[in-house]
C-alpha cells in the first residue's frame, strides 16, 4: 500500500488498472448481452416472419380486389380463420380443455407436491424421478401409451366414450401438464419455510389445519404459476392428442391440431394465422401471470 | 371456524379455492357438453357421415360435401391425411367408426377390401403425377435425368404414406438407370440427401410454393386448385404421366350407417353431382351413374333363379337404400317383353339387369346387354318316385306304360333344354310320337315348378326337371343324372347398355359374387368366381 501512496506514478498505475477493469467488465456484459440477443432475435424474427407472411398474403389479396381496405380487413388470413366455424370450434375447445386440464393438474399437484416436499418416506427420490417421465418422454409415446392403456380393463370399459372423443383431449393434456404443475408446487413448498407451519402445529393445529391456513395461502404465487404453466403446456400439447384423441375436425380439434390440419391440407396461410392466434393467447396469459405475481410480490413487500 | 376464516381474510383460503375450482370445473364441463358451437350450428336430419380422405383431394371433396349438406341437410365430417396413412389408421383404430375412405390410388381401397376393412368400392376419377416448379424459377426439366440433377432440392411424397409417393416409386422403378439400378433408387438417394419426403401431396406443393425446394412431384389435380395455380408451373414428364392412378372410394366395414354412407358415396360418384366437381378441379372422371336419391332398377329374372337370388336382392336393397323392381317369369316371356319395349329405355320398363335361365335366352337379346357373367349353372335330372327302378337311361322313358312329365319348349327354358338334351339320341321325337299313342301319358308343363309335384303326387313315373326344383323334396324322390354334356343350364347375369346405374349394378354383381353360398345351398353350382374379370374373358378361360 505504502509503495504507491502519494507517488504520481502509483496513482496513474492505479487508474489505468481501474479503467482496464471497467473496460473488461463492460466487454463481459456486452458480449453476454450479444449472445443473449442472438437468441432473442431468433424468437423475435420468427414472430415477425409469421406476421409478415400473413401481412404479405393479405396485401396480395387486397391488391387484386376492387375494395383495397375492405379486403385487407376482412379477407386477411386471421379474419378468414376466425370466421371459419372449424377454427371457432377449435378455439372454444382449446380454451375449455386447457382450463379443465390446468385445474385438474393443480388439484393433483398440490397434494403430491406437498407430500414430496414435506413428508420424508422411503423411495421419495424414486417417485421424484418417476414424475419426470411425462416431461422427458417423447410426446408421441405418451399418446401411444395412453392408447395402449385403454385397451386393458378397467380402462377398456370407458374406452368408447374417451378414446378419440373430447375427454381424450383433456386427459392427454392433463397427463403431461400435471407433471409440470407438480414440479412447480414441490419447488414452491420447498421454498416456504416450514417454521410457521411447525409453530401452528405447536399451537394446537392439526397438520391439515396448518397446511390449509398457513402453508397453502403462502403458496399462492406458486399456485398461480403452476396453473399458468399447466394451461400453457396444455395449449401447446400436440403429439399425444394426435394419437390418443385423433385429429377429427369439429370434434377433437384444438388449436395445435388446427395448425397441423391446415398444414396438412396445404393451407399455409390458415396455419400461420392460427399460430399467430396461439402466440397472442400465450403472450396474454404470460402477461397476466407476470402482473399477478408482481402484485403479490408488492403486497408482500408492503407487509 | 368462521372466526378463523374471517381472521385470514385477504389471503388465499383452501376451502374457498377448492369450492371455486370445483364450480368452475363443473361449469366448464357443462359448457363442453351442452354449449358446443358444433351443436348450435348442426340442426341436421341425420347423423354426420365420417369420411377419411386423401389430403390432395381436399378442394373437390369439401365442395361436394358442402353441396350434399345443402341438398340433403346431412353433414359430412372429413378427416384428411396421406392415402396409406389413412389405411393404416383404419387398421389400427378399432374404436372410432368412419364410414368412407377416399384415396388417390385404387390399390389402397382394394387392400382395404382384402383385409375386410371395406365392403363396396367405386372408382371416381383418374389423376397423374407431374413435376412442379415455381413460376419464377429458371430450371429447365425435360426428363427424369434433368429432375435428379446434382444438388437439386426435391420434395416428394413419402411412398409409405401418400399415394403420390407410391405412384412415383412405381413409375420410376420400371425405368433402368445408367448405373445399373433404377431411377427410383437414384431419386430416393437424391431426395434423402438434399430434399425431403412429405406425408401428403399438399405439403409437397407447399414446399415448392414457399421456395423451400426447387421442384416437387404432385398430382395434376393438386395444381389446378386456385392456391397453386398462380404460383406454380407444371411440367409433364412422359415417364410419370403414364402412371395415372384411380381415385377410389370405399364404404368401410366399420360404418354403422352403411346405407347413408352409400348414399353419399353414390352422390360423390354420380356423373351429374360429384364427378362434375371433380372434373372442374382438373380430374379426368369415370363414367358415373345418373344421380337419384333413391334409384330404381328394373330387374328381369328367370323364374328358376328366384330361390337363389331373392335373399341377395333383399340384402342389397336394404344396404344400398335402392328399389329393385324384380319381375320373375319364364325366360321366353321375358325376352318377348324386351322385344316389345322400343328404345330399350329403362323408364319405359326395359330391364337394367337381366338374369336369364340359360345362355340361350341371352343370346337372343345380346345386342342390348353387356358385361355378361355366368353366375351359376344348374343340372337337369330325371326325377323318379322314391325307390323306383323302372328308369335308368333316357331310353327307358320310351317304354310303354311309363308316364312322363316334361317342360313345354316354347313356354319355359326347362322345356327347351329338355328338347335339346333328348334330341341328341332322337329320344325327343320318339317321345312326341308316344304322346299321341292312346293310353300313354307324356304331359307338357308350362313351368319348371310344376314338374316335380307331378312325381310327388304319383301322377307320373318320371319328370325331367332342374336339380334346384328337387332340392326342397330331395328325401321324397330319387334322381337319375344324364350322362351327356348338355345337362346343365347356365345362368348369365348382364347389364343393359342403356342403364343409367351401371356403377350401382356393378356393386350388385359384387354382392352376388360374395353370396355364392346362397346359390350352392339351393342346388345350383356357383360359377362366378372373380368379379374383376369381365364376362368375355371368363368365357375364354372356360
Amino acid at each position: 500500500m505504502s509503495e504507491w501512496s502519494g507517488s504520481k506514478r502509483g496513482i496513474e498505475r492505479y487508474e489505468t488498472r481501474a479503467s482496464r477493469i471497467t473496460l473488461a467488465n463492460r466487454v463481459f456484459i456486452v458480449s453476454f448481452m450479444l449472445i443473449g440477443l442472438t437468441y432473442l432475435m431468433l424468437i423475435f424474427g420468427m414472430l415477425m416472419a409469421d406476421v409478415l407472411y400473413v401481412f404479405e398474403q393479405s396485401l396480395g389479396k387486397a391488391r387484386n380486389s376492387s375494395h383495397f381496405w375492405a379486403s385487407l380487413i376482412s379477407a386477411n388470413p386471421i379474419a378468414v380463420s376466425l370466421r371459419d366455424p372449424k377454427i371457432q370450434y377449435s378455439i372454444w375447445l382449446s380454451m375449455i380443455s386447457c382450463t379443465l386440464a390446468a385445474i385438474g393438474s393443480v388439484a393433483f399437484a398440490v397434494p403430491l407436491g406437498y407430500v414430496l416436499s414435506r413428508i420424508p418416506f422411503r423411495g421419495r427420490n424414486l417417485v421424484d424421478a418417476f414424475l419426470d417421465i411425462p416431461i422427458v418422454l417423447p410426446p408421441l409415446i405418451v399418446g401411444l401409451s395412453l392408447l395402449i392403456l385403454f385397451q386393458f380393463a378397467p380402462f377398456k370399459w370407458a374406452a368408447r366414450s374417451i378414446v378419440y372423443q373430447v375427454p381424450a383431449v383433456i386427459l392427454a393434456q392433463w397427463a403431461v401438464s400435471c407433471a409440470y404443475a407438480v414440479r412447480t408446487m414441490k419447488m414452491t413448498f420447498d421454498q416456504i419455510n416450514p417454521r410457521c407451519e411447525q409453530v401452528a402445529i405447536s399451537l394446537g393445529c392439526t397438520r391439515f389445519q396448518a397446511f390449509a391456513w398457513v402453508t397453502f395461502p403462502e403458496a399462492k404465487l406458486g399456485l398461480l404459476t403452476a396453473f399458468t404453466l399447466a394451461w400453457a403446456r396444455s395449449l401447446g400439447e400436440f403429439g399425444p392428442l394426435l394419437i390418443f384423441a385423433g385429429a377429427t375436425r369439429m370434434k377433437t380439434e384444438v388449436l395445435s391440431t388446427s395448425v397441423f390440419l391446415e398444414m396438412n391440407v396445404g393451407n399455409i396461410e390458415g396455419a400461420v394465422a392460427v399460430s399467430l392466434l396461439m402466440i397472442f393467447t400465450s403472450i396474454v396469459v404470460l402477461m397476466i401471470t407476470r402482473w399477478a405475481s408482481n402484485r403479490t410480490a408488492d403486497e408482500k413487500a408492503s407487509v | 371456524m368462521l372466526d378463523l376464516l374471517r381472521q385470514r381474510r385477504g389471503t388465499l383460503n383452501l376451502q374457498v379455492v377448492f369450492v371455486a375450482a370445483l364450480l368452475v370445473s363443473i361449469a366448464l364441463i357443462g359448457l363442453l357438453v351442452f354449449g358446443s358451437p358444433r351443436r348450435k350450428t348442426g340442426r341436421q336430419a341425420g347423423r354426420p357421415i365420417q369420411l377419411l380422405a386423401a389430403a390432395g383431394l381436399r378442394e373437390p371433396i369439401e365442395e361436394i360435401a358442402r353441396r350434399y349438406e345443402a341438398e340433403y341437410g346431412i353433414k359430412v365430417d372429413i378427416q384428411f391425411g396421406g392415402s396409406n396413412s389413412l389405411l393404416s389408421q383404419i387398421q389400427v383404430d378399432r374404436i372410432s367408426t368412419p364410414d368412407l375412405l377416399l384415396v388417390a390410388d385404387a390399390t389402397y381401397t382394394q387392400q382395404a377390401v382384402e383385409k375386410n376393412l371395406a365392403k363396396e368400392t367405386m372408382s371416381v376419377a383418374v389423376q397423374r403425377p407431374c413435376v412442379i416448379v415455381r413460376k419464377d424459377a429458371t430450371i429447365e426439366i425435360r426428363t427424369i435425368e434433368d429432375l435428379i440433377a446434382p444438388r437439386r432440392r426435391l420434395s416428394i411424397g413419402n411412398p409409405d404414406q401418400a399415394a403420390i409417393g407410391k405412384a412415383v416409386r412405381d413409375a420410376l422403378q420400371r425405368i433402368p438407370a445408367a448405373d445399373g439400378g433404377n431411377q427410383w433408387l437414384r431419386l430416393e438417394s437424391a431426395v434423402s440427401q438434399y430434399g425431403v419426403f412429405k406425408p401428403t401431396v399438399n405439403e409437397v406443393a407447399n414446399d415448392v410454393r414457399i421456395g423451400a425446394v426447387d421442384a416437387g412431384i404432385v398430382w395434376n389435380a393438386t395444381v389446378s386448385s386456385p392456391a397453386y395455380k398462380d404460383t406454380l408451373r407444371v411440367i409433364e414428364l412422359p415417364e410419370l404421366a403414364s402412371q395415372s392412378e384411380m381415385v377410389s372410394l370405399a364404404v368401410l366395414a366399420s360404418s354403422q350407417q352403411p346405407t347413408d354412407a352409400l348414399k353419399f358415396a353414390r352422390y360423390v360418384s354420380a356423373r351429374d353431382r360429384g364427378l362434375e366437381v371433380f372434373r372442374s378441379h382438373g380430374l379426368e372422371v369415370q363414367e358415373g351413374d345418373e344421380w337419384a336419391a333413391r334409384p330404381e332398377i328394373n330387374f328381369f329374372c328367370g323364374a328358376v333363379n328366384r330361390r337363389s337370388i331373392e335373399p341377395i336382392l333383399e340384402k342389397f336393397q336394404e344396404r344400398e337404400g335402392v328399389i329393385v323392381n324384380t319381375i320373375y317369369d319364364g325366360c321366353g316371356i321375358l325376352t318377348g317383353r324386351m322385344k316389345t319395349i322400343q328404345n330399350q329405355d329403362p323408364s319405359l320398363g326395359f330391364p337394367d339387369l337381366y338374369l336369364a335361365c340359360d345362355r340361350y335366352y341371352l343370346d337372343n337379346v345380346k345386342d342390348w346387354f353387356q358385361e355378361d357373367v355366368d353366375v351359376s349353372d344348374i343340372e337337369i335330372v330325371m326325377v323318379l318316385p322314391k325307390g323306383s327302378t323302372l328308369i335308368s337311361t333316357p331310353q327307358d322313358l320310351l317304354k310303354p306304360g311309363i308316364r312322363v312329365a316334361i317342360g313345354q319348349p316354347d313356354q319355359c327354358t326347362i322345356g327347351a333344354l329338355t328338347k335339346r338334351l333328348l334330341d341328341r339320341d332322337g329320344v325327343y321325337e320318339k317321345l312326341m310320337k308316344k304322346q299321341l299313342e292312346p293310353g300313354e301319358t307324356v304331359v307338357e308343363k308350362s313351368s319348371s315348378a310344376l314338374l316335380v309335384p307331378d312325381v310327388l303326387t304319383g301322377h307320373v313315373d318320371a319328370a325331367i326337371a332342374y336339380l334346384s326344383d328337387v332340392m326342397p323334396n330331395r328325401s321324397k324322390v330319387d334322381i337319375v343324372h344324364f350322362e351327356s354334356g348338355d345337362n346343365v343350364a347356365v345362368q348369365p347375369l348382364s347389364v343393359a347398355r342403356n342403364s343409367r346405374h351401371k356403377q350401382l349394378l356393378r356393386r350388385f354383381y359384387e354382392a352376388v359374387w360374395r353370396e355364392g353360398s346362397s346359390f350352392e345351398s339351393k342346388g345350383f353350382h356357383f360359377r362366378y368366381c372373380d368379379p374383376t374379370v369381365s364376362g368375355s374373358e371368363r368365357h375364354v378361360a372356360k
